[in-house]
């Protein structure tokens, strides 16, 4: 089925589901089959910020004073996010685009590809006001093997999903004459379900990083900036931490609209089957951060921060977010290690540029078109 | 008319005026939380007994029995968990 950017068929996009059923063609918002994902635009719009709006001028000065373990964390932080970013500045786009259905999903995942590339703009911006050329730390991540394991393995499930996608659109499901080879080089029966599955997987391993493998450097970013360090840095990453909590929220609707059968009924089926790879796949990401945590203190850890509470720190967001997609707590953690962490993620005390000092959400009073005489029910006269 | 909070067994009177985050937090009570304003779902709890209102609406995907404490006050009586 080839891919056409402009349907001419006929199409109520409120009666398909989310992936995988006809191709969105008049990109409408007055309907909508899951009005939270517009509701997650306007949001994530109103959340707008640009990298240049923070001064990072000071940091240079933190920096230079900072000893060598920890200049080490800083940095190897800032590779992994510009990596994480890029990534993710460009496959929910590659892999989701050619295949949703509904308009204000397809909107969604654009405008929240488009935040992920403010990121990657933002950690040049950092990057180019601590070094003269900061082309020696780009150059080493796609060099650093800690960060190419994870590299792999977050872009394989998108590479699978794309991959068969771009079968189906050349030679649609009919395998007779052309077979199947898929991205590792094995033959596949590619069915609609099969390719259903690898995006089950998929949104699980989007999920997985934006719950987890983020706040590893989060916490070390606001380490630094509880000690008063690399406080422009803290800024931004503060920033990032809010939209970021946006996609994950995005990726948990998606998540827990399939499982609980309120889109396709197929999908709600997969859910239940590949519940137990979702959960390794969690369980494994929060390895890998734990194993990331080792790395970053191999050479000593920095004040207020060290790798034990730091492991902690992954396996209770672990719990919190496994949760949050019907999945059960694994790890015997119960309370928050480092409680700080919560005053920086605070949406209200992000501060952009001094006139929007206590306002971080631009957009107010906005109107709600559908009211009805029940909306009333509480006036009095 | 005074409505109690229950949280892990004990009970507070619930000021109105605050968020029920913010009533915990007056009573020395750390519990989850990040965005504040409705949209991570940190401070997502069930209920067992009671109802909320809310001042913000939730982004979040709740289940029929979680609710946010972040931005919500409560309507009568409540329990949490």
């Amino acid at each position: 089925m080839a891919y056409t950017t402009f349907s001419k068929l006929n199409n109520d996009a409120t009666k398909e589901p989310m992936f995988f059923g006809k191709p969105v063609n008049v990109a409408r918002f007055d309907v909508q089959k899951f009005e939270v994902f517009e509701k997650l635009i306007e949001k994530q719009l109103s959340f707008f910020w640009r990298p240049e709006e923070i001064d990072v001028s000071r940091d240079r000065i933190d920096f230079i004073n900072l000893p060598d373990h920890e200049r080490h964390i800083f940095i190897s932080n800032l590779k992994y996010q510009t990596l994480l970013d890029s990534i993710q500045g460009r496959s929910p786009n590659m892999a989701l685009l050619p295949i949703v259905s509904l308009p204000e999903l397809e909107t969604w995942i654009e405008t929240w590809s488009f935040s992920e590339t403010i990121h990657s703009r933002s950690y040049t911006h950092i990057l180019r006001n601590l070094y003269t050329d900061p082309s020696e730390v780009f150059e080493d991540i796609v060099l650093n093997q800690e960060i190419q394991k994870r590299a792999s393995d977050i872009a394989s499930y998108y590479d699978d999903l794309i991959h068969a996608v771009q079968y189906f659109q050349l030679h649609g499901l009919d395998q007779k004459e052309i077979p199947y080879i898929n991205i590792t080089g094995e033959q596949e029966d590619l069915t609609l379900r099969i390719m259903k599955k690898k995006l089950y997987m998929c949104i699980c391993s989007v999920n997985a990083l934006e719950a987890i493998r983020f706040y590893v450097s989060f916490a070390c970013s606001f380490a630094f900036a509880e000690r008063d360090l690399l406080e422009g840095n803290a800024k931004i990453i503060k920033l990032i931490a809010r939209d970021e909590a946006l996609h994950l929220n995005s990726t948990q609707q998606i998540l827990n609209l399939w499982a609980e059968g309120k889109d396709d009924p197929e999908m709600a089926e997969i859910a239940v089957e590949c519940h137990a790879q979702g959960k390794e796949l969690f369980l494994r990401v929060a390895e890998q951060e734990k194993n990331w945590a080792k790395y970053l203190f191999k050479n000593g850890s920095m004040i207020g921060l060290n790798e034990d509470i730091l492991c902690q720190y992954v396996e209770f967001i672990s719990n919190q977010r496994m949760q949050a997609i019907g999945y059960e707590a694994t790890f015997d953690v119960k309370t928050n290690p480092i409680p700080w962490i919560n005053h920086w993620l605070t949406s209200d005390n992000v501060q952009v540029a001094p006139q929007e000092v206590e306002i971080s959400s631009y957009l107010v009073g906005q109107i709600n078109s559908k009211i009805d005489t029940e909306d009333l029910g509480n006036f009095k006269l | 008319m005074t409505k109690i909070l229950s949280f892990n067994g004990e009970k507070f009177v619930f000021n109105p005026d605050m968020t029920i985050l913010e009533n915990l937090e007056s009573h020395g009570i750390a519990v989850e939380y990040q965005c504040r304003q409705g949209y991570c779902g940190a401070c997502r709890r069930r209920v067992t007994l009671g109802k909320v209102n809310y001042i913000i609406k939730p982004l979040v995907y709740l289940k029929n029995d979680e609710i946010l404490i972040c931005c919500s006050t409560i309507e009568n009586d409540l329990t949490l968990l």
